[in-house]
């Protein structure tokens, strides 16, 4: 006897997304899933962004990370709401953060009042590509030091991202990072990702970065 | 990608369409999945640890069968369909950067066989 079924195999892990959505939008905080290898400059441009934002824009974090609370300290002692969800041991030592993991973070920070929360994922550029979580955007980070080759390596996470920062440019005079090649390389897998060049390190390119996050925010809420 | 909590969610959907059914639950001897090239999930390794997870669960015995889908784009400005096999997603016929993908990303579960029907065919 065949028996259809026709089911997402990750239909689970959505209607949970969807759960988080509806928490997030109880609140009309803006979410943005923040994605990347492991070291490209994520948690140093959220200390930037957040310093950025402040006056102007109320934002949390919830920090994903295999172990340990370092990134999580580090955002605290910026004055904003942080949770930290710990993939091991609590989630199996998961790679990514699925959506299950982020329902169990909500009650750790309070959302109210918060316009817009950072999902600092965990450094990884091939699975978190795949999970919603239910955020309004997702926004992937590559950097200098990783290489021009890596949209043709992780396609994927390049084609599912809202947006593309490009971290570590003041290394560029003092690499063999090859720009025209990236910005090539990232066309050929989504022509219609967006880049945004930066230095979380120097400040560089910040400002549209900050300006973006703030007509995403004002174009979600006027909708 | 993690092919061993694929297989998970594999068998979680599965057994929820067993539910379905009146019980006892039927063993079943065939699952087919659906794997889109975009997903990097590699067919071997889903293969490897479906036979790992599956022995005690409603699974136990079943083989794995796994429909590769390609990654396929339509142009939204001159309508033409097309494969993507070299990681380009622009327009091979007008260049276009607005492709929307077909197919290519799916991960699902198709269709169970049970074995009473296998049996009867041996």
């Amino acid at each position: 006897m065949e028996i259809s079924v026709l089911r997402n195999v990750l239909d689970a892990n959505d209607v949970i997304a969807k759960e988080n959505r509806k928490a997030f939008d109880a609140h009309g905080c803006f979410v943005v899933n923040l994605m990347s290898a492991p070291g490209s400059g994520k948690t140093t441009l959220l200390e930037r962004t957040l310093r950025a934002l402040d006056g102007r824009l109320k934002a949390g974090v919830i920090e994903g990370d295999v172990q340990g609370s370092l990134d999580a300290d580090r955002l605290a002692r910026l004055g904003v709401p942080v949770a930290q969800i710990n993939t091991d041991p609590h989630f199996g030592g998961e790679c990514h953060l699925d959506a299950r993991m982020v329902w169990h973070a909500l009650p750790a920070i309070e959302l109210d009042g918060l316009d817009l929360v950072f999902i600092e994922n965990v450094g990884n550029l091939v699975c978190p590509a795949e999970f919603w979580v239910g955020e309004d955007r997702k926004v992937m980070m590559s950097s200098v030091a990783e290489g021009e080759d890596k949209p043709l390596k992780y396609p994927l996470m390049f084609r599912v991202s809202d947006l593309l920062l490009l971290n570590k440019v003041d290394l560029l005079g003092r690499s063999d990072f090859d720009l025209a090649r990236f910005r090539a390389n990232a066309a050929r897998v989504n022509p219609a990702l967006g880049i945004i060049e930066l230095s979380a390190r120097t400040g560089q390119g910040l400002e549209a970065w900050i300006e973006w996050l703030a007509r995403e925010v004002e174009t979600v809420r006027l909708s | 990608m993690h092919e061993l909590s694929i297989c998970q969610g594999i068998v979680e959907v599965a057994a929820a369409a067993l539910r379905g059914v009146p019980p006892p639950p039927p063993p079943v001897a065939r699952v087919t999945v659906r794997i889109g090239r975009l997903t990097a999930v590699v067919p071997d390794s889903l293969r490897y640890h479906f036979d790992l997870l599956t022995p005690g669960t409603l699974l136990n015995g079943a083989t794995l069968v796994i429909e590769e889908i390609p990654i396929r784009g339509r142009c939204a400005d001159c309508a033409a369909r097309f494969e993507i096999d070299t990681l380009t997603f622009t327009c091979p016929r007008c260049d276009s950067g607005l492709v929307e993908l077909t197919s290519g990303r799916e991960l699902q579960v198709i269709s169970l066989e049970t074995r009473e029907e296998m049996a009867g065919g041996n």
